[in-house]
């Protein structure tokens, strides 16, 4: 089992210097770096057996099709669904939600029914609902927030009218958890099916789609060590199966006809063209990366790091912290310095070689709820180490001390 | 650029003491943008008169460089024919910050020049509906 002290080694960027300073990456939360042992696999598939998948007869086309295919057994064992069948490969969880909204929306929606949906979605869970509720006049409704980034759950704003209940299972700005089995449990006494935006929960918890109950559950890859362009979403088989397809096209069909199609079976029928089979490929080697790390050592490791950061942040005159206190933050402090820009400390912190993000984190209503027009977000993973939090302390004074009036 | 000379005094006066932030009771034309990177705006104001910006004022919430930018912008059109602030280009604005701006950050240095063209547009519109 790899040591979560002495990890760094296998992340080749974490030996970069930015601005001649060590590389402090604390933009997590916004995409993980990769190991080496991920980037091999990718280079591995490449070198060794590139080939389009399910169609060709030869040999690197079975061995690209067994890959592919052992990989979306690997996915399928990392979140615990039933069957193989159930997860489909996509670009990312934004892609997967804008896919069931198209393909399980428009079919499974009417005018005057409801979508219950939480203040704090990442704009991915939020635009394609905005879309799908002005064509097909479907109320919107927003579980409310408080101050310290929790849910105000008032069970009555799940009605009967209520078609589906969607939401972020660890906020991406506040890191704070959302109380997911509670919502899957109070949607399915409405007779609602359930969304669970795993984002940001995926890289650090074991999420586990059957215990949960989930009716879809949607992830990016490369938030958790894995490449970009490679997501899952996972469906019931049930409800899959009665959803038509997103896309149309090659590797989807069953017979076609001049005039006619019928479509393939799951996974297929979502799956149109060819796939990310690389980053399919990468994807596994990342959940094969984590599995070889013990979660509970990795998620105490995290969570050490953010107590240390809301610890030392919260000591530092001007500082405000945003969110959850305590080990209810996932992997990520937002913050504000006083008479401090969030880009221009992003900006003096790059300096420093120190990686933060700054701007409304594509949760622009959230940060206008909290009173704010952009904040700070540092946010941490497992090669993160407590020097790291030391570095930004140290920036966070630089900073203040380059904006003090004269 | 090291952050030293990019915060350079001139960016962090206008930045804590900007002289032209405020309204103007009777604007000529007037406008509002925002970044959509990130979410910050500027709203500017102006007063034309002879086909001469007379006065110009700035409200809104930024970062250092934008609303640097934007008191600098306020400072140099003053005075300026209605011709000599339309053509005043991205490169104006950054010789008067004096900085070098990463791309990342061009965006806030642009957004008060985004803002004198729409006001000086939306001033354009106010003439014509009056004749």
């Amino acid at each position: 089992m790899a040591d979560i002290d002495s990890i760094q080694a296998d992340f080749p960027v974490l030996q970069k210097r930015i601005n001649n300073k060590r590389l402090v990456y604390l933009d997590n939360a916004a995409t993980s770096q990769k190991p080496a042992q991920v980037l091999a696999a990718v280079a591995d598939y490449y070198q060794h057996h590139n080939a389009n998948i399910h169609r060709g007869i030869h040999t690197l086309a079975e061995e690209a099709t067994a890959m592919y295919e052992q990989a979306r057994q690997t996915v399928r064992q990392f979140i615990n669904a039933q069957s193989a069948e159930e997860i489909i490969f996509v670009r990312n969880a934004t892609e997967a939600l804008n896919l069931l909204a198209f393909s399980w929306g428009m079919a499974n929606l009417q005018r005057g029914d409801e979508i219950v949906l939480t203040e704090m979605e990442h704009h991915a869970n939020l635009l394609p609902w905005q879309r799908l509720a002005a064509q097909k006049q479907v109320e919107l409704k927003f579980i409310p927030v408080n101050s310290d980034g929790g849910l105000e759950l008032d069970e009555s704003i799940i009605t009967r009218r209520t078609k589906l209940v969607a939401f972020t299972h660890v906020s991406n700005v506040l890191g704070s958890v959302t109380p997911a089995k509670r919502l899957i449990d109070l949607a399915h006494q409405a007779g609602a099916i359930t969304i669970v935006d795993a984002a940001q929960s995926v890289p650090h918890m074991p999420v586990d789609v059957q215990s949960l109950d989930a009716d879809f559950l949607v992830f990016s890859g490369h938030k958790m060590l894995g490449p970009t362009g490679i997501g899952v979403l996972y469906g019931k088989r049930a409800l899959l199966e009665e959803m038509p397809p997103f896309l149309v096209g090659g590797e989807m069909i069953k017979e076609v006809t001049y005039t006619h199609a019928t479509w393939h079976d799951l996974p297929y029928k979502f799956e149109a063209g060819t796939p990310n089979v690389a980053g399919a490929i990468g994807l596994a080697a990342a959940i094969d990366y984590l599995a070889s790390i013990d979660i509970h050592a990795m998620q105490k490791h995290v969570q050490q790091l953010v107590g240390q950061a809301e610890a030392e942040l919260s000591a530092i005159e001007g500082v405000t912290l945003y969110g959850p206190a305590g080990h209810d933050r996932y992997g990520i402090v937002a913050f504000n310095v006083a008479g401090i820009h969030a880009h221009d400390l992003a900006t003096i912190l790059d300096d420093e070689g120190i990686a933060i993000r700054s701007g409304h984190h594509c949760a622009q209503p959230l940060i206008n709820k909290l009173g704010l027009t952009a904040a700070a977000r540092a946010s941490f993973y497992i090669y993160n180490q407590p020097a790291d939090v030391v570095a930004l302390v140290n920036g966070i004074g630089k900073a203040q001390h380059m904006f003090k009036e004269r | 650029m090291p952050s030293e000379q990019l915060y350079r005094q001139l960016i962090l006066d206008r930045y804590h003491q900007p002289q032209y932030r405020g309204q103007l009771a009777r604007p000529d034309a007037q406008a509002k943008e925002t970044n959509a990177l990130c979410g910050d705006w500027l709203s500017m104001q102006l007063t034309i008169e002879s086909n001469v910006v007379t006065a110009a004022k700035w409200t809104g919430e930024g970062c250092a460089i934008s609303l640097a930018s934007a008191d600098l912008v306020s400072e140099h059109i003053t005075g300026r024919s209605l011709t000599e602030a339309d053509a005043i280009s991205e490169k104006d604005v950054l010789t008067w910050l004096g900085i070098e701006i990463k791309p990342a950050r061009l965006q806030c240095a642009l957004l008060s020049l985004a803002c004198l063209r729409s006001s000086l547009l939306s001033g354009q519109t106010a003439e014509n509906d009056v004749s």
